[in-house]
């Protein structure tokens, strides 16, 4: 398994190369990848059904219990079908969508990415390689979202996408390793079955609310929802792939996960069952007032998301079981009407089901597809959907309490996604004129092919569902083990249950007729902009945005000199703070000891220094400055320090040589400091003199310890084959040192360039 | 800023100061010298080039490209940690293949690779500077 995801990996760093090839075909290529690990994954359909688990382990971090291990379960089985099935078909889809396209090559490369990253979420069995997959899923949908990176609307899109989820993220991980804390373990497997040990730790609750958070925002339940319609700004096979079928349900994965654990913890049923509520209605209300086909399949899909996890909330075996088949009966309907919402797109020029209409005649094929998954959306038999629809129904009717309620939530979604589906098959393909001005023909096979494949499961799975009833059944088990066995079937006599189906239909057509008959009375509904989440989003953004730039105005000032003193100055007090038990240390300075040369160098050192004060013009001040820098370089050569010596002089004439550049280009020698100001700055160097010479004073109290010294000097041939030892220091013994002191060097530099060249016109030039 | 003097000794300064460079570099290992020093000294000479000749003609006669010089620097630098790693030592442990010694050189090992990766970068960000300072 850890093979299948790392070439994954390597074909996404290959992606370019191989697009430059293949250009056009690439898609099909690329979609080589996914399918052939969809072979594979079937080959296992059989001993996974069978109850087995497959699993395959690698170390990585030992030490800290961090493994690259992965188990192949049937709920992980159901998603990796998914994410490599529909991978497949998108990839050979955006192949052909994508073509034009500039960029096409990094939109691929991201696409493989995040195929590679979400298997290895799935497959992960280990809550830090898990959680490291999942950053990746938000990182490659980041730069989906952001494609169109020209356009502000998408980069925004992206950004917000990407705080969102990457910021549950954070909560996420620190509700992993609280949980690998209170469990004792970083492996999922051992952890669930760990639930009494951690419950004792006293850190279930927290650990808890800290991935719940982090599922809610990856799964877009509210109040975090609203990032998944702006994230429709990303091409269509993307919002097909990732932000219906398979990453906003990394969060439902996660939970359904973790459920073993959780599940009978109170504060588990009600947080999941209430957000998740409240998710589903909100995203069906909001999905029918859309006239955008991709917003309307965006928002049915948040309010699936909210479906999914109200199940999960409620946990029981049926709800359970209605969880692993609305996971499949969703994935393959919703993937294909973004897919057929993406031809509409592609052939048409436009997504307004406003415009839209009878089209049906120039594309019959898309057109059956898009019905046939509108079908299995709306729940009617005898699709895939229905039995998803009938599963619901039975696990909130068998809730012990806030039955009705649940119910009568779940009948209201069932209205509205019925009437969106109305929406996106009546009102495209039927219905009214198309205000259109182009010829609209059907769509290549490469992007037909795949939908009428996901429709077609939809059919085939509602019909002969004991294909597929194995598979369900584990994967219902590896969120509840222990949990009755599942069979699925169409039809089961005359119940409350199917009575509920019949009039959830009925009602839900009449709403698509008033939806559809009163066009005008729709797009009068508007949800004020303050009530929505995305509001206070804005405002925390903006209030963010607007603290960093008072503070970064009021500190960064554009004052060189301030800079520096406030640099000297808060090295002053910390010197003091840390030095202030020290007291002044006696030093007896015997004139014997010095040699002429000591004390001529001295001096000319200090009159140097001295003249830097008090220059009248800058080149004047910079040259006594060097003086008094190859002073400290003669110092160097006295004490037998030639490496230290020659580096020295270099810096300094170096320093001079730039210092000249830059006043070639400065105005007259200004002076700024007068009277109090030239005081303040006074004290500050005194000070920092002071300071300074003190820490001189103390140190020589103390004998020098050449403890390391010898064991350089007499390691330095030995172990390092080298001779001279500050080199062998610099380059061997201490080379980490040396590589992060290269690193800042580098950014210092590239610093440099990028303030100089784009400092006010945003005129770029190489360097 | 044009002299007589340095526009004409600077030509035939370059090719030594980048000589002399060199051996710095190669010797650093067992006499004063290395990567640093050596990466100043080379930058001087084409600094010194730039500041008579401007930064434009410079980079155009001696093909230098100061962003990529860093890049390669910690490219190389950061690839002689790696090479250890892959025969199976920590991170930046030295290796050295005794069995041949190059005059001059010395012998070859992954520390001396990092001086080279030090000796371009170094020389990268001191014309880096010099160059974007020149043009503004």
């Amino acid at each position: 398994m850890l093979t299948i995801i790392l070439i994954g990996f390597v074909l996404a760093i290959g992606a370019i190369a191989i697009h430059r090839l293949l250009k056009n075909y690439s898609g099909m290529a690329f979609a080589v990848y996914p399918a052939a690990a969809f072979v594979w994954f079937l080959t296992q359909y059989q001993t996974v059904a069978s109850g087995e688990v497959v699993m395959s382990s690698m170390e990585w971090l030992p030490s800290l219990g961090i493994a690259l291990d992965f188990k192949l379960d049937g709920l992980s089985l159901l998603f990796a079908l998914l994410i490599t099935g529909i991978g497949a078909i998108v990839l050979t889809y955006a192949g052909t969508y994508m073509k034009g396209v500039d960029h096409t090559d990094r939109f691929f490369v991201a696409l493989i990415l995040f195929m590679a990253s979400m298997l290895g979420l799935v497959l992960s069995d280990n809550i830090i390689s898990l959680f490291v997959f999942w950053e990746l899923t938000s990182f490659s949908s980041y730069f989906l979202i952001g494609f169109k990176h020209e356009d502000k609307a998408s980069r925004k899109s992206a950004l917000e996408a990407l705080l969102i989820t990457a910021g549950g993220g954070l909560a996420l991980l620190a509700g992993l390793v609280l949980l690998g804390i209170g469990g004792g373990s970083m492996s999922i497997s051992e952890l669930l079955t760990r639930g009494n040990e951690l419950a004792d730790s006293g850190l279930f609750n927290a650990a808890m609310l800290l991935i719940i958070i982090g599922c809610f925002t990856k799964s877009a339940q509210f109040p975090f929802h609203f990032w998944l319609p702006s994230a429709m700004a990303a091409p269509t096979p993307v919002s097909a792939y990732l932000h219906s079928a398979t990453m906003v349900k990394a969060g439902i994965y996660l939970l359904a996960r973790m459920s073993p654990v959780f599940n009978g913890a109170d504060g588990w049923h009600a947080t999941l069952l209430l957000f998740g509520a409240t998710t589903m209605i909100v995203g069906a209300i909001i999905a029918i007032l859309q006239t955008d086909l991709k917003k309307i399949l965006a928002y049915t899909t948040v309010s699936a998301l909210g479906l999914l996890t109200m199940l999960l909330g409620i946990g029981t075996s049926v709800a359970i079981h209605a969880v692993v088949i609305f996971i499949l009966a969703h994935a393959l309907y919703k993937g294909c009407l973004f897919l057929v919402a993406g031809i509409v797109d592609h052939q048409t020029g436009s997504r307004d089901i406003r415009k839209l209409g009878r089209i049906f005649k120039d594309m019959p094929y898309t057109a059956i597809t898009a019905i046939i998954a509108c079908l299995s959306m709306a729940g009617i038999p005898p699709l895939f959907g229905f039995i998803s629809k009938e599963f619901s129904y039975e696990s909130t009717i068998g809730m012990i309490t806030n039955s009705p309620l649940t119910t009568s939530a779940f009948f209201l979604t069932g209205v509205f996604f019925t009437a969106a589906a109305g929406m996106l098959s009546y009102m495209v393909f039927f219905g009214k004129r198309n205000k259109l001005k182009v010829k609209v023909h059907e769509a290549p096979v490469t992007m037909v092919a795949g939908p009428i494949l996901m429709a077609l499961l939809s059919l085939v799975f509602g019909l002969s569902s004991g294909w597929i009833n194995p598979l369900l059944d584990q994967a219902s088990l590896a969120i509840l083990p222990g949990n009755e066995s599942l069979k699925m079937g169409l039809w089961h006599g005359i119940n409350t249950e199917l009575l509920l189906s019949l009039a959830t239909l009925l009602v839900g057509l009449s709403a698509f007729s008033f939806i559809y008959l009163n066009p005008r009375l729709m797009s009068r509904i508007e949800i004020s902009e303050k009530i929505k989440p995305s509001y206070a989003y804005e405002q925390v953004m903006e209030g963010i945005a607007d603290l960093s730039k008072g503070v970064t105005r009021y500190v960064q000032n554009g004052y060189l000199r301030v800079y520096v003193s406030m640099m000297v100055g808060t090295f002053c007090v910390l010197a003091l703070i840390i030095l202030q038990d020290f007291g002044i240390p006696k030093i007896s300075i015997l004139w014997s000891d010095f040699r002429v040369y000591d004390i001529v160098i001295g001096i000319i050192m200090i009159i140097a220094c001295f003249y830097t004060v008090m220059a009248k013009s800058r080149l004047l001040a910079i040259a006594m400055l060097g003086i008094v820098g190859y002073g400290v370089a003669f110092v160097f050569i006295i004490f037998g320090a030639p490496d230290l010596a020659m580096t020295q002089i270099l810096i300094e004439t170096l320093t001079v040589v730039l210092f000249v550049l830059v006043l070639w280009k400065l105005p007259r020698y200004l002076i700024f400091a007068e009277g109090f100001i030239k005081f303040r700055y006074f004290l500050v160097s005194a000070l920092f003199g002071g300071i300074m010479t003190w820490i001189v004073m103390i140190v020589t109290q103390y004998p020098l310890d050449s403890h390391l010294k010898v064991f350089f000097s007499e390691n330095s041939y030995p172990l390092a084959m080298g001779k001279n030892v500050v080199n062998v220091i610099l380059v061997d013994f201490r080379s980490m040192d040396t590589l992060g002191e290269i690193v800042v060097l580098g950014i210092a530099a590239i610093g440099v360039y990028g303030l100089v060249k784009f400092n006010g016109d945003k005129k770029g030039g190489k360097a | 800023m044009n002299s007589t003097i340095l526009s004409t000794g600077i030509r035939i300064l370059i090719p030594l100061f980048l000589l002399f460079s060199l051996f710095l570099l190669f010797r650093g290992h067992n006499a004063p010298g290395g990567g640093f020093v050596g990466g100043l000294v080379a930058s001087i000479g084409f600094a010194l080039y730039a500041i008579n000749y401007g930064a434009e003609r410079a980079r155009r006669r001696f093909y230098l490209r100061p962003l990529k010089l860093i890049a390669w620097g910690l490219l190389i630098a950061v690839l002689s940690g790696i090479i250890p790693l892959i025969a199976g030592e920590t991170f930046m442990t030295g290796l050295w293949y005794d069995e041949i010694s190059i005059p001059l050189l010395g012998k070859p090992g992954t520390p001396i690779l990092f001086d080279i990766g030090v000796y371009l970068l170094v020389a990268g960000t001191i014309l880096g500077i010099i160059f974007s300072l020149w043009e503004e």
